[in-house]
């Protein structure tokens, strides 16, 4: 009989413990594996996007607030600015380009943003990227060019069944219930290609035409053509670069002065960002934590299983030594025990562990816009397998060095 | 038996405590790289105005130019404090034994709402800047509703605490 025959044979006798252990290590190395995934992929996507827009000029607040408003579409902004102050800002010599919005309107659960021109043409919103409306990369249309036209989001557009010609009524506001501009038709003229941003999930519109909603009052209503007077939510700062692609070294001045006035602040993303990473990493360590438990009751649970195994099969060792297997051999088959049930544990961990990570993207797309993959190849990934023989080797071992002690001519007495 | 089982549970949580410790260095790092109280923002020189509670003044030399900024006290150096002056006379003491006078003026941060007179960012240039590694100054400075002295220790910065 051979090597693997013997093992096999072994794993089939107790096949109830051995399965329990494979789907625990199973199980830990899968949500290992998932969260690692998702946490790693978090904080790239949203260091790259936050990197897609250099600065944002908004209202004095929370820094995080601004950010999740302006480029993720979440949460509301915390006031608004005077457009002749972005003025200002644009003419500092370090700001390449200022692209003032309005935030605060939706429609069927999508933001809906009032936004200059030049976003849809212009924007990079990653390093490199611009906007496509071209139906080979999934778009339709065309950017806006009058009042009462409007451009769907990759995103909004699929879960909307928007069709370009179709209109829309914005809701004033961004909760249920809050008022709909029964009297503004807006009609969709274009749909952004997919980015793989938050900005999939937005609806955008002419700035001036936000003014001039109805119900809109008639001060906000004068800001249309009254720039003295007119206020924005924000504006996004594209930045001088030096060698490189690294950031305008004057940013941290335009950031002290901007700082320091009554009404506004500036924003840096990548800097706001990994606060909200400190704010909600402790979750991570919690999965991570209760992952490596199931981890380490699973190698526990493997010890004691190879234990008892060799324990009713002391008498089998026996005879094994007898027919001319030597002390290594023995102590090689329970330790290779150990190892193969950990490796197909590890293995179904990942395999599952990813496809993890595929339902979690479908789920965080739907309610952020970022994409995920579930191909991704986080640190984990490499780790698991050197990880999980160690383990192996650490939860045979010692059931190993006792089939390699074991007396033959002791266990081969009668048991009665 | 027993202490077959206790060393394989001590091993795996060894293994365990050692992979937390890995993944909690770089968090770590990150969290003391942000906990510096006095943090100079424009990376020039803190000197204290009499107290580090009370206020500093950051200085900066590039080329024969000299920058400063009124800022606040204790961790609130991110924030400026305007003064009423337009100019700044200082009394400036070089390593060889010999004196210098520098008036600095003020420059207002137009976006910060600044005006001349009511201003936290003062400017000054000199020839000698260029060459001066180090040096000390002194001056008066009306901060914060009464008359204050102004220490200057460049490069390392001035602090009576």
């Amino acid at each position: 009989m051979s090597f693997w025959r013997i093992i096999f044979n072994s794993i089939r006798q107790h096949i109830g413990s051995s399965i329990l252990a494979v789907v625990s290590i199973w199980l830990g190395v899968a949500m290992l594996i998932a969260v690692f995934s998702l946490r790693e992929q978090t904080h790239k996507t949203f260091t790259e996007i936050g990197t897609g827009v250099d600065a944002v000029l908004g209202p004095k607040g929370s820094p995080l607030q601004i950010v999740l408003n302006a480029v993720y579409h979440i949460e509301e902004m915390p006031g608004k600015i005077k457009w002749s102050y972005m003025k200002e800002v644009e003419k500092n010599p370090i700001v390449v380009e200022a692209i003032p919005f309005c935030t605060g309107h939706s429609y069927a659960g999508y933001r809906v943003n009032a936004i200059d021109r030049r976003f849809l043409t212009d924007f990079e919103y990653l390093p490199g990227h611009k906007f496509s409306f071209d139906e080979k990369e999934g778009g339709k249309g065309r950017p806006f060019n009058a009042a009462k036209e409007a451009v769907a989001g990759w995103e909004v557009a699929k879960k909307l069944h928007i069709k370009l010609g179709q209109t829309f009524n914005p809701v004033c506001g961004i909760k249920s219930g809050d008022p709909i501009h029964m009297n503004d038709f807006i009609v969709f003229v274009g749909i952004l290609a997919p980015t793989g941003t938050p900005h999939d999930r937005a609806i955008y519109f002419p700035l001036t035409t936000f003014y001039g909603l109805e119900g809109h009052g008639a001060a906000t209503a004068k800001m249309a053509n009254d720039e003295k007077n007119r206020e924005i939510s924000g504006a996004y700062l594209k930045l001088k670069r030096i060698r490189n692609g690294a950031m305008h070294p004057g940013v941290q001045d335009l950031k002290f002065n901007i700082d320091q006035s009554a009404d506004a602040q500036l924003v840096v993303p990548r800097e706001v960002l990994p606060r909200l990473f400190s704010i909600i990493g402790w979750v991570d360590y919690v999965f991570i934590a209760v992952s490596i438990m199931v981890l380490v009751l699973a190698g526990m649970f493997l010890f004691v299983a190879l234990l008892s195994a060799l324990r009713q099969r002391r008498r089998d060792m026996a005879i094994m030594r007898c027919l001319g297997a030597t002390r290594k051999t023995v102590f090689g088959l329970v330790l290779s025990e150990a190892l193969i049930i950990c490796i197909i544990g590890g293995v179904l961990g990942l395999i599952f562990g990813h496809i993890l990570v595929g339902i979690g993207a479908e789920q965080m797309k739907s309610e952020t816009g970022i994409q995920f993959s579930a191909f991704y190849i986080s640190s984990i990934d490499y780790l698991l397998l050197p990880s999980l023989f160690i383990i192996g080797m650490l939860t045979g071992l010692i059931p190993a060095i006792q089939a390699y002690r074991m007396g033959v001519l002791k266990n081969l007495l009668p048991v009665s | 038996m027993k202490k077959n089982i206790f060393i394989a549970a001590l091993a795996v949580v060894v293994i365990v405590l050692s992979f937390l410790l890995l993944t909690s260095k770089q968090d770590s790092q990150q969290k003391c790289e942000t906990e510096g109280k006095h943090k100079a923002y424009h990376e020039g020189s803190l000197n204290a105005i009499t107290q580090c509670e009370n206020g500093h003044f950051e200085i900066k030399i590039l080329d024969d130019k000299l920058e400063g900024w009124f800022v606040g006290g204790g961790s609130d150096t991110n924030r400026s404090v305007r003064v009423k002056a337009d100019k700044i006379a200082l009394s400036v003491f070089l390593p060889d034994g010999s004196n210098k006078e520098l008036f600095l003026t003020a420059s207002p941060l137009n976006l910060a709402g600044e005006k001349k007179g009511d201003c936290s960012h003062f400017e000054g240039s000199a020839d000698w800047l260029k060459e001066v590694k180090t040096f000390q100054a002194v001056g008066k400075i009306y901060f914060k509703d009464k008359w204050q002295p102004l220490i200057i220790q460049y490069p390392e910065g001035y602090d009576r605490d």
